[in-house]
């Protein structure tokens, strides 16, 4: 087996007296496209910031790359929600996807050429070449996801988090996001959190259901009764790959 | 007397430097402030250093000088009040508002003798800024520009995306604090414009009609401060023409334009 680049061993996370995960564990294999779905206020966010050193746990142990979290940082691409960002701020496309390079970059220095043909790479690879001069409120919501897909690829991670890239996607769209996240998991490891429980299964190696605690899903499909379960309304089903 | 005359006085033309230095810090914070949404925040740190105001004539010093530490001190509180304990924000910006004013009103009652110029820390007076506080303006307009240029790609992740640029190991409570410290600087140096009580309009109106014509930041920012020196020299001439209080007339030249503005863009079609 691949080496363990995410591993958390019973973490529990509460924030202000609610408990929001709980003795939680789960292991991330290289290469692998970890899927984790579940509903709203079940956890998946805190988990994405956990792995991201931005929460600390309660209680458990946090591994990444087989250390602390917040010196693994560097080594992580996070993609966060699309939804949350003000559409008439003032940024182009070039200078949000300059911003991935912040970290490599000490504070009172600018972007340098290096940077900036790392973005133009990035924004190549995400097929939004020659779009740097537009202005990140005239663009589509696939084009913006894709825009904060590239900006994560500009730190050249290892491993990359998506909190829901295809929430509020029209289907076309959704499909080539897939397809992109397809041929990334070659050359980095992908967790992402989705509801997007009908496809997801196509696509990732194994799939998780969160809601405070963790249901693993390695070679079985998920049962009807419980994603409803979990979700408290009917779903579909998950099917994981090479579950048949 | 007609335009050129005037001029020749030297009140004259420090009002003229003063709407000039006053405008490039205004627009360069300003534009923070209306892209952060943080203007009710601009707004508390500026009433609260009216305590700054009585405390300076209280000792008997420039009250700018009392002004600073005490605008700084706001800044700090108001921000470290509401990221660091359970205080909602607005509640942190409204106490300190409040606390602020408080203290100002207690010091100027408690200060020996005739208050001079006190209407004009609150309500402007660009007419009698003095040589010394030109020179002062300048300092913090200098120190304002060279912290913005040091850190711009920080600021600029930290207004668009702070949990990103959290996670890239962005120092993002250090560079908040730093930009809340810059707004109270940047009311120092607006107070004798329009002063105290209509900073906020100062702060937010340029960089909001800026907005409409900016692709990124950068743009806003010198735009911005373009409709400042626009509304504060406008504002100077037709309050000399009227004569009226000049810091009313700055504030209602820039917020008809506003109006206008908004207006038309949403007329047109493309708000």
């Amino acid at each position: 087996m691949n080496r363990e680049i995410v591993t958390l061993n019973n973490v529990s996370v509460s924030i202000g007296g609610t408990k929001i995960l709980e003795k939680l564990s789960l292991k991330v294999f290289e290469r692998e496209f970890f899927g984790i779905v579940g509903p709203n206020g079940g956890g998946k966010t805190t988990l994405l910031r956990v792995i991201l050193g931005l929460q600390k746990p309660t209680a458990g142990k946090v591994k990444i790359f087989g250390q602390d979290p917040a010196v693994s940082r560097k080594r992580i691409g996070y993609v966060p929600q699309r939804l949350f960002f003000d559409r008439d701020f003032p940024i182009t496309v070039g200078e949000t996807v300059l911003m991935g390079r912040i970290s490599s970059r000490g504070l009172f220095r600018s972007y340098g050429n290096e940077d900036k043909a790392t973005a133009k790479h990035a924004l190549e690879t995400v097929g939004m070449a020659g779009l740097e001069k537009r202005q990140v409120g005239g663009l589509s919501g696939g084009e913006l996801q894709r825009l904060l897909i590239a900006r994560a690829l500009v730190g050249q991670p290892e491993l990359l988090l998506l909190d829901e890239p295809t929430a509020s996607i029209d289907p076309g769209m959704k499909t080539s996001i897939y397809d992109l996240l397809d041929s990334l998991v070659k050359s980095m490891t992908i967790i992402m959190v989705t509801h997007d429980t009908g496809t997801v299964s196509q696509h990732v190696s194994r799939v998780a259901c969160l809601n405070c605690g963790l249901g693993m899903h390695e070679h079985g499909s998920i049962t009807e009764e419980e994603l409803s379960n979990m979700y408290h309304y009917p779903v579909d089903i998950v099917k994981h790959k090479g579950a048949g | 007397m007609d335009m050129i005359e005037i001029f020749r006085y030297e009140f004259m033309q420090n009002a003229v430097f003063a709407a000039l230095l006053a405008s490039l810090a205004c627009g360069i914070i300003g534009s923070y402030v209306v892209v952060r949404k943080i203007g009710f925040i601009s707004g508390g740190i500026a009433h609260s250093a009216f305590g700054g105001i009585g405390i300076g004539y209280y000792l008997g010093i420039n009250p700018l000088f009392g002004l600073i530490p005490f605008s700084l001190f706001s800044a700090l509180g108001i921000g470290l009040l509401s990221k660091k304990t359970k205080v909602a924000e607005d509640t942190a910006i409204g106490a300190f508002w409040a606390a602020g004013m408080a203290v100002g009103v207690l010091f100027i009652g408690l200060s020996p003798g005739y208050v001079p110029n006190l209407f004009s820390y609150l309500f402007g007076s660009i007419l009698t800024v003095p040589r010394s506080d030109l020179l002062m303006i300048a300092g913090l307009d200098l120190f304002i520009v060279l912290v913005v240029f040091a850190c711009y790609k920080e600021f600029l992740a930290i207004s668009f995306d702070e949990e990103y640029a959290e996670a890239s190991g962005v120092p993002t409570m250090l560079l908040y604090l730093l930009q809340l410290c810059l707004i109270a600087l940047t009311v120092v140096v607006l107070v004798r414009v329009v002063g105290i009580v209509m900073v906020i309009a100062l702060l937010t109106i340029p960089p909001a009609i800026a907005r409409y014509f900016s692709r990124n930041l950068l743009v806003m920012m010198v735009l911005s401060s373009l409709f400042c020196v626009l509304f504060t020299l406008s504002g100077l001439w037709l309050s000399y023409i009227f004569d009226v209080a000049s810091g009313a007339m700055i504030i209602l030249t820039a917020s008809v334009t506003f109006m206008i503005v908004a207006a038309g863009k949403r007329l047109s079609g493309n708000n």
